[in-house]
């Protein structure tokens, strides 16, 4: 690949990106409201009501069919760098979501989402690293998965792996592992919510705290609930999202401390230098957004300025979660074995379905937004 | 095993990827000193760590970055330990070579056979770098523009 | 090793990528909202909530200001009450987000409305506010 000039970047981004705003233009103005009309059946709107399909789901879905079909398993280097601002556009979205809260909410929420999430996640470490000792596991192999089914998947085990000195071999088969088990969840779930009549604020909770994978945790709950509003599935698991986000430095350090531990050329971790390093910077944006929104400055509740905003919210997800559907390689994901999925399924469902039972038990169908 | 060979004549160069698959390096090594050929050894530094990851949107600042240094370094480590072991192996045994790059393991080793070898010699299953994940040797022989030998891993 | 194969996107690092995505959440916000407060000529004001219009207290013509209720919505408003999703019939007053003179009012007594899709009122807002 020759050096390219910024310009030349910025021009191969725009065919991906096209396919990605094109895909997403069909899918919302055509497809929806197709399904939200056909009978299958003998119900109309079949689809939509029953299999909870929505622009969201399809979306992905779509992306994993040009990753896996039409692409034939892999991102054609025209669309490459397009498709690879997936992320640029989900963040994007994510900082928008802080205009859904006023500070007073988000603290509240806050409060009960670090509570609920601080338990799982050491739980889950705590579950992990028994395992770990029981099977015998690798303790590089160990302290990734302890990171990465304890606080946000994906993200956890790449910012923990270089401290713990995980072989590349073991990685791919856990973040494998992990992605597997999310993108499963992300499906299930949205059933799973409606069958048990979740409220909102209880699908957001369950899925926020339960779901191993962060980076879906927002896609269920569009899934369930594909309004963007205070007050729905989102605007509640974006809190919790958010609460794990930043626990990811914390939770990195704490367990490249446990690995170091039991090194014989022991090294030292430091929580200033892993802070600098792996705090996720765009979570500032989503709190300016916040403040901005506590201070009255993006228009008041139900008004067309809101209603145009969060248009332009689900249409910067949408574009971005076609990205995310095609960086789902069905083959990279059934290639994920050895002891790393073990682990993951293990830590993984306990988390899911503990997660279900406590938010069942203890979690009332609504809270003041 | 080697009746390709014989049926087409012996090999004058060969190509053996390499990756930690026990027993493929030996068989490799035989074949050449039998037919007297030219050996080169493939390693490919896996570099597409980065579209691996390239879902994962919620790591912050340099968390990815440092991720992929650190995939970049335990690639050069591998490719290291495989320059070592390939020449102590080969020297005075056999005519040989060792060649190094990086990319996708299986478009590179394409391009590698594109320079012409009478046979090449690839693990099946294909374990270098994140091959381990994909089914690489579907790809690699339905690709090869020449003979394939696909050799399983030894028990041990 | 190919260092540029593993460059990321146009941004060098996370950090790179996470600044500009607050870049363009600004941008965006601060096109909504110039847009709404001084380009657009007037604002179809949609149903605020799924439901029947029950009233409507404003005609073509009048002067409104922030706060006034200008429509009542007869929702059906669903409480969770002891786990159970309750169901109740209620009129909501809907009032108006910005100051400003009603153009048109498309929307009859007893029409049925979905969120955000029929237009009930046609408002030129006063430029510099947000309807």
């Amino acid at each position: 690949m020759e050096e390219r000039g910024t310009l030349g970047k910025l021009a191969a981004i725009i065919p991906g990106l096209a396919l990605m705003v094109g895909t997403l233009a069909v899918l919302r103005l055509y497809v929806e409201p197709w399904m939200g009309e056909v009978t299958l059946f003998g119900v109309k709107g079949w689809l939509v009501k029953v299999l909870s399909l929505n622009y969201i789901l399809l979306s992905i879905i779509t992306g994993m069919l040009f990753r896996n079909f039409i692409f034939g398993g892999r991102i054609p280097a025209w669309a490459e760098e397009g498709f690879r601002t997936t992320r640029l556009f989900i963040k994007t979205g994510v900082i928008m979501l802080g205009s859904l809260y006023t500070l007073q909410t988000l603290l509240k929420l806050g409060v009960s989402a670090a509570v609920l999430i601080l338990g799982f996640v050491f739980g889950t470490v705590f579950l992990v690293m028994f395992l770990g000792r029981m099977m015998k596991v690798d303790r590089s192999v160990t302290a990734v998965m302890a990171a990465a089914c304890g606080v946000c998947g994906v993200s956890a085990a790449v910012a923990a792996a270089p401290g713990v000195r995980a072989r590349p071999v073991d990685l791919a088969l856990a973040i494998a592992t992990i992605l597997g088990f999310g993108i499963l969840t992300m499906f299930i779930s949205p059933f799973i919510g409606t069958a048990l009549n979740l409220s909102d604020f209880q699908y957001g909770a369950w899925v926020g705290t339960g779901i191993l994978n962060s980076g879906q945790v927002l896609a269920t709950c569009l899934a369930f609930n594909p309004n963007i509003a205070p007050g729905t599935a989102v605007a509640y698991g974006e809190v919790w999202n958010v609460v794990r986000v930043i626990s990811i430095p914390f939770v990195v350090f704490a367990i490249t401390v446990w690995y170091w531990k039991g090194e014989a050329d022991a090294k030292k971790a430091s929580l200033s230098k892993i802070l600098v390093s792996k705090f996720p910077v765009f979570v500032l944006g989503f709190f300016g957004m916040t403040a901005l929104s506590s201070l009255g400055m993006l228009g008041a509740e139900g008004s067309e300025t809101l209603h145009l905003l969060r248009t332009f919210m689900a249409w910067i997800f949408g574009i971005g979660l076609v990205g995310q559907g095609a960086y789902i390689d069905f083959r990279e994901i059934k290639a994920a074995g050895g002891k790393p999925l073990r682990i993951g399924i293990i830590a993984g469902t306990t988390k899911y379905i503990l997660a279900l039972i406590v938010i069942l038990l203890f979690m009332p169908k609504e809270v003041g937004f | 095993m080697n009746t390709a060979v014989h049926n087409s004549g012996a090999p004058r160069t060969l190509l053996l990827v390499l990756d930690d698959t026990p027993g493929v390096f030996e068989e490799a090594l035989r074949i050449a000193k039998q037919h007297k050929a030219h050996l080169t050894g493939l390693f490919v530094l896996d570099a597409t760590w980065n579209g691996y990851v390239a879902h994962d949107w919620l790591s912050g600042s340099g968390s990815r970055g440092d991720f992929l240094d650190y995939i970049n370094d335990e690639e050069k480590k591998s490719a290291q330990e495989a320059l070592q072991r390939f020449e102590a192996q080969t020297k005075g045994v056999v005519e040989a070579e060792f060649v190094m790059s990086a990319g996708h393991v299986v478009e590179q080793a394409i391009a590698q056979m594109e320079k012409g070898y009478d046979l090449v010699v690839v693990p099946n299953p294909l374990r270098r770098g994140l091959e381990v994940m994909r089914d690489g040797v579907a790809e690699l022989t339905r690709k090869a523009p020449c003979r394939v030998l696909l050799v399983p891993a030894r028990q041990e | 090793m190919s260092e540029k194969k593993q460059s990321m996107t146009v941004f060098r690092s996370d950090r790179h990528e996470d600044v500009a995505a607050m870049i363009f959440a600004g941008l965006v916000v601060l096109f909504v909202l110039g847009y709404m407060a001084f380009i657009v000529p007037e604002v179809h004001v949609t149903a605020a909530m799924d439901g029947k219009v029950a009233s409507i207290l404003v005609q073509s013509g009048t002067e409104v200001k922030k706060g006034d209720t200008i429509y009542t919505l007869e929702v059906v408003e669903k409480k969770w009450v002891n786990n159970v999703m309750q169901e109740n019939t209620v009129i909501k007053d809907i009032t108006v987000k910005a100051d400003g003179k009603v153009l048109d009012v498309p929307a009859k007594v007893g029409d049925k409305v979905k969120k955000s899709k029929n237009t009930i009122i046609v408002l030129n807002h006063v430029k510099g506010t947000l309807p």
